[in-house]
């Protein structure tokens, strides 16, 4: 099978963010947030409480999922470095308040 | 952790509960929570050995896997069986049995299916098999129609031509009328989905209150998240009072995302009637595209049997989803029907009603209590 999935695996760091070197629209890895037990990923719990690292081009952000580092979009809410959203199906929905 | 220990602590844990109990004293509550990752919380933790058994707690139909007619399954696997297609779907979606099979056996035979954990990453596919059509099969809620709606975006900003969506989404709050509007229906109140109210809001349940006279709390999803909300709902009782709550400030809005909210306006449409394991066709339930995105609509660009699939005689999930019988009180129940074999969707999904009384081994309520806190 050849999914692919980038939970786990080394992902570009904060730092250089892929994004630019990228350009839009080309999402290159994105990933829902690792999953803590058998949770089922359309519908989440916890889990799915990410920090912002970075904020890149394309609505894209790295996020950090507490067990390694993702790439989500961020189209459909302000995300700020720091801020703790919540992302369902690799899409941020919300933000959770300080 | 954040978010974690503290809405996880026994000694609050203790309080809210014996706080329940006074509250519940007397009387018989029978509350629904509504989303799927509610049932899960419940159990995974062991919640209601910390309620008192006047509480009775009913699971609803909010987990999107199982309320999937086998009809819509049968739709996606001929889809699938298209030689040029690349089917994706999230992984829940692989075992759910339709009329002629999961996704699994289709793909024994030779379909070409993934398991994606996003829309996002479907579209990945598309991009690097430019030869092939590639669909992704969307499932959930209004917690994932965003998702598919910023995918179908992005596909369309991108001008991807091999690229379409199976779009399964449905809607929360008609399947909510639809059991309130059930007969005999005796339901005391309602714990409203967290993360679906993300993107609507908590407003939109307003009619709950209004037209039926029962009382919601939005409620979140951990422990004390649901202890919290179960204490509200009995307040409301007590005091007489039927209103929508918001325990979940912390994430939920009362007027939900509006960003997210217009990206589904912009390319999902509601469609007449959807059908709904369990529940049966329900008007006005579920998510289709729109015209101006038809050439990213599977339904459109595939030719689809479209049958109506009875249910297995001996699943009794509709009676599940509706809160008729326990998840232990089905005939198949951890014999013919477990979660490696699942004939029912209620055990397919962590989220649904039998697999997370499988899991948590709560089909022995008795040997449950003995270990409860541990």
């Amino acid at each position: 099978m050849s999914h692919e999935r980038t939970a786990g695996q080394a992902t570009p760091r904060a730092e250089t963010p892929p994004g630019a070197a990228l350009g839009l629209p080309a999402v290159d890895a994105v990933a829902a947030p690792a999953e803590a037990g058998p949770a089922c990923l359309t519908c989440g719990d916890e889990a799915v409480e990410v920090v912002v690292l970075a904020v890149e081009e394309g609505d894209l952000a790295l996020v950090d999922t507490g067990e390694g580092r993702e790439r989500v979009s961020v189209m459909l809410v302000d995300a700020r470095v720091g801020d703790r959203i919540l992302v369902h199906a690799g899409e941020a929905i919300g933000k959770v308040r300080p | 952790m954040k978010y974690v220990d503290e809405y996880r602590s026994p000694e609050i844990a203790a309080q809210l509960s014996s706080e329940i109990g006074a509250l519940a004293d007397g009387g018989h509550h029978k509350i629904m929570e509504i989303c799927g990752g509610h049932t899960h919380t419940i159990y995974r933790h062991g919640i209601e050995d910390h309620l008192p058994d006047s509480i009775e707690l009913v699971h609803g139909p909010g987990c999107p896997v199982c309320v999937m007619p086998m009809g819509r399954i049968d739709d996606a696997i001929a889809i699938a069986e298209q030689p040029d297609v690349i089917m994706t779907s999230f992984g829940d979606m692989l075992r759910v049995p339709g009329g002629r099979g999961s996704f699994l056996d289709a793909k024994a035979a030779g379909c070409d299916i993934r398991m994606v954990y996003s829309p996002l990453d479907a579209l990945k596919v598309a991009r690097t098999n430019p030869d092939r059509r590639v669909v992704f099969t969307a499932i959930g809620f209004e917690t994932t129609a965003p998702s598919t709606a910023a995918t179908l975006l992005r596909a369309a900003a991108e001008g991807l031509e091999n690229f379409s969506v199976f779009c399964n989404h449905v809607l929360v709050c008609p399947a909510v009328q639809a059991i309130l509007d059930a007969p005999g229906q005796d339901l005391d109140g309602f714990l409203g989905p967290g993360h679906v109210s993300t993107v609507i809001g908590a407003a939109p349940y307003a009619f709950v209150a209004r037209d039926y006279g029962k009382p919601l709390v939005v409620s979140g999803f951990e422990p004390l998240d649901i202890l919290e909300s179960i204490y509200r709902l009995l307040r409301q009782r007590v005091e007489g009072r039927a209103e929508v709550e918001n325990q979940y400030t912390r994430v939920v809005p009362w007027e939900g995302n509006a960003r997210a909210l217009e990206v589904i306006e912009r390319t999902m449409v509601p469609r007449d009637a959807f059908e709904w394991r369990g529940l049966g066709t329900i008007p006005d339930s579920a998510l289709g595209l729109r015209e101006e995105f038809a050439a990213f609509d599977a339904e459109r660009l595939f030719d689809l049997p479209g049958a109506v699939v009875e249910d297995p005689r001996e699943c009794q999930c509709d009676e599940v989803l509706t809160g008729q019988i326990k998840p232990w009180e089905c005939g198949v129940f951890g014999t013919a029907c477990t979660p490696e074999t699942p004939i029912g969707t209620c055990m397919v999904s962590s989220e649904g009603a039998c697999a997370a009384y499988y899991q948590y081994g709560r089909f022995n309520r008795a040997a449950a209590t003995a270990d409860a806190g541990a």
